[in-house]
């Protein structure tokens, strides 16, 4: 458990990362920004060629697709889906939010849905042997939904090769964070707890904060959305909402990493956190299990959640 | 074997990834790249086969590594660009549409101009002439957004011009749409947008270019088309 003298101690520290160096507590790099303008003959003289939206983007598309809604590809043709395919998840996932199956296939294989399984495992393969992403399907709530995850991560000795934008840095060093407080605490914490230990840095859930916004939808809207964060409200009279790590943070951040990022930010050392060296243990080991998730300190609420 | 194609496969992926995420890189940027990856970097060789083998790897994904020489210095740069437009590539949500809008009336404005130049109140005063209205302070936001993403130069002066990045992307729609407008460098033939234009051929020359030439004249400096010739800056007097 987390205790709040740590917290303490952890606050003035994490405040002036947070705001001074972000970047130091970064998860995985994520895939960039690709930027797209304007162009090609055809496009810019046609006169709203920029008003495109996404909607008649498919439009377009499937005007070039046959009317059969299942068609065989042969191997060009599937060379050819793949090489979209690819492109459309490098694209969509600069937002970070989880990309669906039904997107893909509305947007790129409505003609050829069948074949999506084909498409997707060479998708999956350029991905890795080209720029070095693996392509995760998710399951669970999120299930149907994929993300790219950067296998080449852990691999860079000068950091300035890769940039983020700022608000990005900052973004993933709050994320950080509180998956950190989330695993000291025993892989589940329950809203108030959370804000207990962000209020020692700064962030309300009524104010605005001047590098975040608004906290509380960053945290429990858009970080959700993008997977990092699972949110399960318990059914009692006076509801509270618990947070786990969502399954994108499974996927980016391992347990070792995030115990050293917290003893890093707290001057502790890893072989001090027995519980958690435990887990990290099992888990290089197996599956994690629910003997992980540890019962909150409060006594009469939310029961561990895998059972 | 494995682990060699590995090892090989390991430093195109780093090498493109450092592209993605900046975009664009200056020489003193390459050469710290080269060092991560442990490429010697004096050797241009080497630099170029692993651009080379990059770009075929990306040519299915209308991506390309290219290299471009900024308009008024002449530094070399690599920048990672788009090669076509395609509704797929259109999905990106790095910008809005409004403010694609905006940045065309900004390449309307700078190809229209004389040096290749717009000041920042012309540049803001462009909000009128978008369908969405925009509001001064929100488009000093995005100009200040193109220029972190170096889609766009401010010089001493506060003038706005466009980055080698935006030629280098950009290269295609110039030469499109503006066919009539845009003057290619007399000298390197790339399109001269921040440039000198000889006062009496009208032709133009990059600043750089210009630099090169005049010193290889000497004393006299005089416009390098064939059927001019003229005293630099002069116009022909009528006889």
């Amino acid at each position: 458990m987390l205790r709040s003298a740590d917290l303490d101690r952890a606050h003035l520290k994490i405040k002036a990362l947070l705001l001074v160096n972000p970047e130091a507590y970064t998860i995985s790099e994520l895939p960039l920004i690709i930027f797209t303008m304007p162009r090609t003959s055809q496009a810019s003289k046609q006169i709203n060629a920029s008003q495109r939206s996404v909607t008649d983007t498919t439009q377009l598309l499937s005007l070039s697709q046959s009317q059969a809604s299942s068609k065989q590809l042969d191997a060009a043709e599937l060379e050819k889906k793949v090489n979209e395919v690819v492109q459309y998840l490098l694209i969509l996932d600069q937002k970070k939010v989880p990309i669906k199956k039904r997107d893909i296939i509305r947007v790129l294989m409505k003609d050829c849905s069948k074949s999506f399984s084909a498409v997707i495992e060479q998708a999956k393969i350029k991905l890795s042997k080209i720029f070095g992403f693996q392509l995760v399907e998710l399951d669970e709530k999120l299930k149907g939904t994929f993300i790219l995850v950067n296998n080449i991560n852990h691999t860079w000795e000068d950091d300035s090769c890769i940039e983020s934008l700022p608000e990005e840095n900052a973004k993933q060093g709050l994320i950080s964070v509180i998956l950190g407080i989330i695993f000291m605490n025993g892989n589940v914490i329950r809203e108030e707890d959370l804000w207990h230990a962000l209020k020692k840095l700064g962030l309300h859930p009524e104010e605005k904060h001047v590098t975040f916004g608004n906290v509380k939808s960053l945290i429990f809207e858009e970080f959700v959305k993008q997977g990092f964060l699972e949110v399960v409200q318990s059914n009692e009279e006076q509801p509270t909402k618990s947070l786990y790590w969502g399954q994108r943070a499974h996927h980016e951040l391992s347990k070792e990493n995030a115990l050293k990022l917290v003893c890093q930010i707290n001057g502790t050392k890893p072989e001090d956190w027995l519980q958690q060296q435990q887990q990290i243990n099992r888990s290089t080991a197996g599956q994690m299990n629910s003997a992980d998730v540890s019962e909150p300190s409060v006594p009469g609420s939310s029961k561990p959640r895998r059972g | 074997m494995e682990n060699e194609e590995s090892k090989v496969n390991l430093k195109q992926q780093k090498f493109l990834q450092s592209f993605m995420s900046k975009g664009i890189l200056d020489t003193k940027e390459v050469k710290t790249l080269l060092t991560e990856l442990n490429v010697p970097t004096d050797s241009a060789e080497e630099l170029l086969n692993l651009v080379h083998s990059t770009n075929e790897a990306i040519a299915p994904f209308n991506l390309e590594i290219r290299k471009g020489i900024q308009e008024d210095d002449g530094a070399n740069f690599y920048c990672l660009v788009n090669t076509v437009e395609t509704p797929i590539s259109r999905l990106s949500s790095t910008y809005t549409q409004s403010e694609l809008e905006l940045f065309k009336k900004l390449i309307e404005q700078i190809v229209d101009s004389e040096d290749g130049k717009i000041g920042s109140l012309a540049a803001l005063s462009l909000t009128d002439k978008v369908e969405k209205r925009i509001g001064k302070e929100e488009a000093q936001e995005i100009f200040d957004r193109f220029e972190r993403d170096k889609w766009i130069r401010k010089d001493r002066d506060g003038k706005i011009s466009l980055s080698v990045r935006s030629l280098l992307e950009l290269d295609q729609y110039l030469k499109d749409v503006y066919s009539e407008f845009i003057k290619l460098c007399n000298i390197c033939s790339k399109i001269c947008l921040l440039g000198d234009t000889c006062a009496n051929c009208g032709i133009k020359i990059h600043l750089k270019c210009a630099k090169s030439l005049f010193s290889r004249q000497g004393e006299k400096k005089t416009c390098p088309a064939p059927d001019c010739r003229v005293v630099w800056g002069q116009m022909r007097t009528k006889v």
